[in-house]
């Protein structure tokens, strides 16, 4: 949700090592992380907490899970990856290693997925080592007709081109 | 006829309780009162009585160059040379290293002295010197020359607003790296 960011972040597991002088907890054995609607699952989650807020959190897992509602009313967006950086200022979560990314079954898929959540904007790429990795988008059918139906509804078309789309190039 | 038969046996059925309990009042008249067992006194061993005692204490230790290397206080201190065990009431121990400073306080203590092991009970608080981070548990036992902290009860830990708790601890108080385990919770509360 839009103030996700600003609710306090929990945090559970079986142990934990805080180092004071490098300035970061590592969290391991079924790691559970909550901050509002976000929610991590992972095998280890590495929090830096040298400004005493937690900023920079890191979740490795086989793979690490998340779990996010954008907005209310919406549908959750959900991901996986091997490794998946959350950087709670910026609101940014960068998922790499098999990095999937789904809402409303939309499916993205990539090495390496970058999720804005303030804009709700995800961008994907291939592994730039692996000359024929690929990233693959699934847009459901019920997506793409609800979305050319909201386009017409937002902007119908108008006289002109009516004319020409029935073969009359005069318009008239 | 079986009428007499069962009133006979009726009148014999009665007869020995009352036989019985006639022959128990005629023993406790004549038995002696029973004398109430004393309860002999414990042997005295001998109270555990301190060598010595003393009151607001504090004690520095150095190394050989003459380095501080802590420093001890007591409200409260009682020696006990033969367990090699020092009572502490009270106590605070502050630790002075290259690596870092740490301050511990507890109500009471004890000192081993030939390990220099102190374990402390009851409020128990360690914390470095540099840093506003506490840790607050029930007991706590510290190594001093190992610089290393080990607590099996919970223990809790403060930094700023944000808490962590779980089951157990291991500190190198060197390194300043907490090792906890045991149902770890941690909030971390976002700025205001």
């Amino acid at each position: 949700l839009p103030d996700d960011r600003l609710q306090a972040i929990e945090i559970t597991a079986a142990r934990a090592v805080r180092d004071e002088r490098a300035g970061f907890t590592v969290y391991s054995g079924d790691v559970i992380m909550q901050q509002g609607s976000l929610h991590i699952e992972a095998d280890k989650i590495t929090i830096f907490h040298d400004s005493e807020a937690a900023d920079r959190i890191i979740a490795v897992g086989a793979p690490a899970t998340l779990r996010q509602q954008p907005e209310i009313g919406k549908g959750f967006v959900t991901a996986s990856a091997g490794r998946i950086v959350y950087e709670k200022s910026r609101e940014w979560v960068q998922l790499r290693e098999s990095a999937v990314i789904e809402q409303d079954g939309a499916v993205v898929s990539g090495e390496s997925i970058d999720y804005f959540m303030a804009e709700q904007r995800v961008r994907a790429d291939a592994a730039p080592e692996n000359a024929n990795g690929r990233v693959q988008v699934i847009i459901p059918a019920a997506v793409i007709e609800a979305e050319t139906q909201e386009d017409e509804d937002d902007n119908p078309p108008d006289k002109a081109n009516e004319g020409e789309a029935n073969g009359d190039p005069d318009g008239a | 006829m079986s009428r007499t038969r069962g009133l006979r046996r009726v009148r014999k059925r009665l007869s020995i309780p009352l036989l019985l309990s006639a022959t128990l009042l005629i023993y406790t008249m004549l038995a002696p009162a029973p004398r109430l067992i004393t309860e002999k006194a414990a042997p005295t061993t001998d109270a555990r009585i301190p060598d010595s005692y003393a009151l607001n204490v504090s004690v520095n230790d150095f190394n050989e160059e003459g380095i501080l290397l802590g420093s001890t206080q007591a409200q409260g201190l009682r020696r006990f040379p033969r367990e090699g065990i020092v009572e502490l009431d009270e106590p605070t121990r502050r630790n002075y290293s290259d690596d870092g400073e740490w301050f511990a306080s507890a109500r009471s203590g004890q000192l081993r002295e030939k390990t220099e092991v102190l374990i402390l009970e009851r409020e128990v608080r360690l914390q470095y010197a540099n840093d506003k981070l506490q840790f607050l548990t029930d007991s706590m036992i510290i190594n001093i020359p190992k610089q290393a902290a080990r607590s099996t009860s919970s223990v809790r830990i403060w930094q700023a607003d944000n808490e962590t708790v779980a089951q157990q601890i291991y500190i190198n108080l060197q390194k300043q790296v907490a090792s906890l385990s045991g149902s770890v919770r941690t909030v971390y509360v976002p700025d205001s």
